[in-house]
């Protein structure tokens, strides 16, 4: 990963900009119902090991006087699905994601209440922008 | 919507801009559309480079030029871009 920021380096002009955009293991990505918050659904153990790495490795970069940081923050991404069988797809194939929602309400709620209504994956994304040096 | 969250709508006029790990390429035609002057996007996957390839065209993006490549080892020459993304490369 530092190699990488390596090259980003070589890449910019003294003065030039770096984004370094991520998504953010340390908050839980959302489900939401109507606007509501209704479950959560956690990292992966290993993708949480990799994040951790990458931090590593910008704090690296920054000690090596590669980088300094200009602005930090944190944004929400939001996935639509039309419906519970196209969330559960699509964290059966995500690497990044457990393959289950931590729900809220009971099964018998969900079901008799927003059985096929569309939901969204909320995650959370941190981004650094950083200066070349 | 992502590059106006990090704050650098400003930076993208006139630059020369490299996305490193573009995908197909959302964030590279994000950037032309706001107005950087070269995009070059970069990435190990030349299925995704095809499909970045096929919507710039779609797009008209003259200025976005899409590379094979890793980020360890960037096929651009150095000290040529004023602005770098790495979304979701780390």
């Amino acid at each position: 990963m530092v190699d990488a920021l390596q090259e980003a380096a070589r890449a910019l002009r003294p003065g030039g900009i770096l984004i370094d955009a991520r998504p953010d293991s340390r908050t839980l990505a959302k489900v939401e119902h109507a606007a509501r918050v209704v479950g959560t659904v956690l990292t992966q153990a290993h993708e949480c090991r990799d994040d951790r790495a990458a931090d590593q490795a910008v704090t690296t970069a920054k000690r090596e006087r590669l980088f300094r940081r200009v602005r930090a923050g944190r944004f929400w991404y939001r996935v639509p699905f039309t419906d519970r069988v196209a969330l559960d797809a699509y964290l059966r194939d995500h690497l990044r994601f457990q393959h289950r929602v931590c729900w809220g309400p009971s099964a018998r709620r969900r079901r008799a209440e927003w059985r096929a209504d569309p939901l969204v994956l909320v995650r959370a994304v941190r981004f650094e922008v950083l200066e070349r040096r | 919507m992502e590059l106006a969250a990090y704050g650098v709508t400003r930076q993208l006029r006139g630059a020369a801009v490299i996305d490193i790990g573009t995908g197909d390429g959302r964030l590279a035609l994000g950037a032309a559309a706001a107005g950087a002057i070269q995009v070059v996007a970069v990435d190990p996957d030349p299925v995704a480079l095809s499909a970045g390839r096929a919507r710039s065209r779609e797009l008209g993006a003259a200025n976005v030029s899409f590379r094979l490549g890793a980020a360890q080892d960037l096929p651009v020459a150095a000290g040529r871009f004023d602005l770098a993304i790495l979304s979701w490369t780390l």
